[in-house]
């Protein structure tokens, strides 16, 4: 029945080969050859600094890469201590090892043996140093460069809980949720991906928590991206996404170390991409895309109240601008009688069919919303004010659009605010489904979300439904999911996503 | 078959309600010009009708476990017996789909939108039906258990809908005529009940005990259609006769509060039910052309059939008298036939075969 499940990706993904990587080359003794293979590999790049001293009748290279360290470190930590050492009467390699062990005494330091290294390192904010007549180079971290402090998230703004949110750098990351997670079994997996960017990429996870074969396929995949260069998180989500071609996806997005420590605990596995405040989660189920962090902070009752407000709020931003098309059209005696009246009274006036003045309306609100999100802040609020007038008020009194439809489109859109993490699958859901709506009636409606019902249960992260625990069903554990029992009851048993109902990676650790 | 064991049993007997939504909702027609009260007296009727059918198919299942209907033919048959049983089952499991896809259409010409074209209407169930079949059994199962929530919900705030309309003289003592029309009513929902062959060949797809679920989902549709019964019957009394869809009249009635016209809920329940039973007939087409001439014609199948039931639907539409017929006896015929008469020619087959092997082994 392999035919039941059409994405090819997936299998193109397991299958593509990498080549070999080759050799890296060693490093000689003598410090003219392993400048000048240096320099060829950086010619004619700016920011490759070598300064070139003598230290006890040797002579000596430093390297480094400008704006990536710090440069009072470096002159106080490297460069004094090294020109102002004794080193005579020492071999080469005697005096190496004074350097590294008692001249150069900081804490992050390693020796190298190959050029590679050398290169992976200098472009991280290391310093390099290399001694004529010794086969090894001395790395000493010296990290300097800018980066944006730790600031509270803006895609996940919570009322209670931390104000942290993840940085770009990516060793940040990672320390905030060493700090949170205080424990041995947090493990962390370095790796380098894009063959050109060579982008630090860190897969994350409770080793006691996680399914081994999860961590496999996601450890197998990130290894098999053919990427040149991984700048965001976007770039891999679909190598680890099972049916990237499906509207909803089976990786969750987040910036919150408070939420990635929460998911981490239920045997999910962070993978964190140097360069971007986002953290992939898989596997992620449809119905977290409905909880948020607060939700754990409030009140079980209160939280139970956003939840099913969330819930609602996701059919309403789907369905309600086609059901309104395909029953003001088609239907309309399925209206309340004074609602019938009120709309027939509003449409009497209108140039164009429900159907196009909803898509049109609906497209002029997603022109807005993206000007506004790509404006700076004060421009983008007066794009804001514009558009609420113009549509709001003029459009309506100009005869071009109905009330009722301006009122459906406010409703849809702040649905669709309260829901941002499938904003983009129900954007798109709601154009086709006033499409559908408008060419083939409420039966079509209603046969086009049942196909959108089935794609959604299509979707199978790593063997765990993406519907479950609803479909299939699971009672148990919908205690934090139609509701959110209190953390009395909810932290008796912790949930693992491995054993979620219909999961094909069960185990028993839970 | 790689997908054996995908589904659980209460998945497949949700998927086969909410499948038969849609001919509980108009196959609750009244048969004959009688008393009303024969449709709420069929229930029990087509439950033992049901549960005694079932037997030799669930008999030959347990025999072999882990094989279908068909896969018990090939064993029992050879490859060419087998062939015959796929090409049969094949031909049922688009001939169910074509006839419900006709029903729907003109359910909907004839109610809600008197303008509706009926091959657009076919051709969009049998599209989307090809898509959900296309996305597979497990999906389409997982699918069922949203949608059976959705549809017993609607039921539920249906018949509460309707409460205040019921008519409590409508209720007579059943005589005579009531008890014969219930003979009559419960061969016409059993007939209707197509999904009685679909476990000849989903069952190797699930797992779990059988028997309970089986025996739920049975009880279930009897109590579905009870109560449908019992809501025609208090609300419409002897003007359901004249109906051709008398829960959907019944349902005109329905009103909360501002909320005038419930109908539009019955209209979401059967397209949403159409959609799955067209979408796991395709499936089990599929399946039975796999078993002839191996999966990839088994996916390619899936176009080939919905083109087929969106044609026959199309056609059908327009000939209300043929499918009144095919809807009444020929499908009691037909439901015999693939339900009880082919299982039990292979369970017969089987037990001749097991004795022989058996009298070989010990001489």
């Amino acid at each position: 029945m392999s035919f039941l499940f059409p994405y090819k990706l997936r299998a193109a993904q397991s299958h593509r080969q990498k080549p070999a990587p080759a050799e890296p080359k060693l490093l000689g003794a003598s410090l003219t050859e392993n400048l000048a293979y240096l320099r060829g590999a950086f010619a004619d790049t700016s920011d490759f600094v070598v300064r070139r001293v003598t230290v006890g009748g040797r002579e000596c290279a430093l390297l480094n890469m400008e704006g990536l360290i710090n440069n009072q470190a470096y002159a106080q930590g490297v460069l004094n201590p090294i020109m102002n050492g004794k080193f005579d009467g020492l071999t080469a390699e005697e005096q190496f090892e004074r350097i590294r062990d008692s001249v150069v005494a900081l804490s992050d330091e390693m020796q190298l043996n190959n050029f590679d290294e050398i290169f992976g390192l200098v472009m991280s904010g290391f310093a390099i140093i290399l001694l004529d007549g010794v086969p090894h180079a001395l790395s000493v971290g010296m990290q300097g460069y800018n980066f944006r402090s730790v600031s509270e998230p803006i895609t996940e703004a919570m009322q209670r809980g931390s104000r942290e949110g993840f940085v770009e750098v990516i060793r940040i990351n990672l320390s905030m949720v060493r700090r949170r997670m205080k424990t041995p079994d947090l493990r962390f997996e370095m790796m380098q991906i894009g063959t050109k960017s060579k982008t630090d990429v860190a897969l994350c996870y409770l080793n006691s928590a996680v399914s081994q074969e999860i961590l496999q396929k996601v450890r197998a995949r990130l290894q098999a991206c053919p990427l040149e260069a991984v700048l965001e998180t976007g770039y891999l989500q679909p190598f680890l996404d099972d049916k990237p071609l499906s509207l909803f996806t089976g990786v969750g997005i987040s910036e919150r170390p408070d939420t990635v420590c929460g998911k981490i605990t239920e045997g999910r596995i962070a993978v964190f991409v140097d360069g971007t405040p986002m953290v992939l989660l898989v596997p992620f189920l449809f119905v977290e895309n409905f909880q948020s962090f607060d939700d754990y902070a409030d009140r079980p009752y209160f939280a139970v109240f956003t939840r099913w407000m969330k819930y609602i709020a996701f059919f309403v931003a789907t369905l309600l601008p086609g059901l309104f098309v395909a029953i003001g059209t088609f239907h309309p005696a399925l209206f309340p009688t004074p609602m019938l009246y009120n709309l027939a009274a509003s449409e009497a006036s209108q140039p164009f069919s429900l159907m196009l003045e909803a898509l049109t309306i609906h497209f002029i609100y997603e022109l807005m919303r993206e000007a506004g999100l790509r404006l700076p802040k004060p421009v983008g609020h007066a794009v804001g004010i514009i558009g609420g007038i113009v549509i709001g008020d003029a459009a309506v009194q100009a005869g071009l659009i109905g009330a009722p439809m301006i009122m459906v489109v406010a409703l849809t859109a702040m649905s669709s605010f309260v829901i941002p993490q499938v904003y983009e699958p129900v954007a798109v859901l709601r154009f086709a489904f006033i499409l559908i709506g408008g060419c083939f009636t409420f039966f079509g409606l209603m046969l086009a979300f049942a196909a959108v019902l089935v794609n959604l249960c299509a979707i199978g992260p790593y063997g765990v439904p993406f519907t479950s625990p609803l479909s299939p069903l699971r009672t148990r554990s919908l205690r934090d999911v139609l509701l959110r029992q209190g953390w009395r009851r909810l932290g008796r048993r912790s949930a693992r996503i491995q054993n979620m109902p219909g999961s094909k990676e069960s185990d028993s650790k839970s | 078959m790689d997908k054996r064991n995908s589904i659980s049993t209460g998945q497949l007997f949700c998927l086969f309600f909410v499948a038969h939504s849609t001919a509980i909702l108009t196959g609750t027609q009244l048969q004959g010009a009688g008393d009303p009260q024969a449709l709420l007296l069929a229930a029990p009727f087509s439950l033992v009708l049901s549960a005694i059918c079932l037997l030799p198919l669930l008999r030959l299942c347990s025999r072999h476990e882990g094989m279908s209907v068909l896969d018990c033919a090939r064993f029992r048959f050879s490859n060419a017996g087998g062939a015959v049983f796929c090409t049969l089952y094949g031909a049922y499991f688009l001939y169910t789909p074509s006839l419900a896809v006709a029903r729907y259409n003109i359910y909907v010409s004839a109610t809600m939108l008197p303008q509706a074209q009926f091959f657009l209407l076919a051709f969009a169930i049998a599209a989307t039906a090809c898509y959900g079949a296309f996305l597979g059994l497990e999906a389409l199962a997982r699918a069922s258990g949203f949608i059976f929530v959705a549809i017993a919900a609607a039921l539920i705030f249906l018949f509460c809908a309707l409460i205040p309309r019921l008519d409590l003289l409508n209720f007579t003592p059943p005589d005579h005529a009531a008890w014969n029309g219930a003979a009559q009513n419960g061969l016409s929902v059993f007939s209707g009940m197509a999904e009685l062959a679909l476990p000849a060949v989903f069952l190797p797809f699930t797992k779990g005990k059988m028997q309970g679920k089986f025996a739920l989902w049975l009880v279930g549709e009897a109590v579905t259609v009870a109560l449908i019964g019992f809501f025609v019957t208090g609300v419409l009394g002897p003007y359901a006769a004249t109906q051709p869809f008398p829960f959907y009249v019944a349902s005109t009635y329905a009103e909360a509060g501002s909320l005038q016209r419930l109908d539009a809920l019955y209209a979401a329940v059967w397209t949403s039910g159409l959609f799955v039973r067209t979408a796991a007939f395709l499936i089990a087409f599929s399946l039975c052309i796999s078993g002839l001439w191996g999966e990839k014609a088994g996916k390619l199948s899936l176009f080939l059939g919905s083109g087929v039931i969106f044609a026959a639907g199309t056609m059908l539409s327009g000939y209300p008298q043929l499918l009144s017929t095919l809807s009444g006896s020929a499908s009691i015929v037909t439901g015999a036939a693939f339900f009880t008469v082919l299982p039990l020619v292979i369970l017969i087959a089987d037990e001749i075969g097991s004795r022989t092997e058996r009298r070989e082994v010990s001489a």
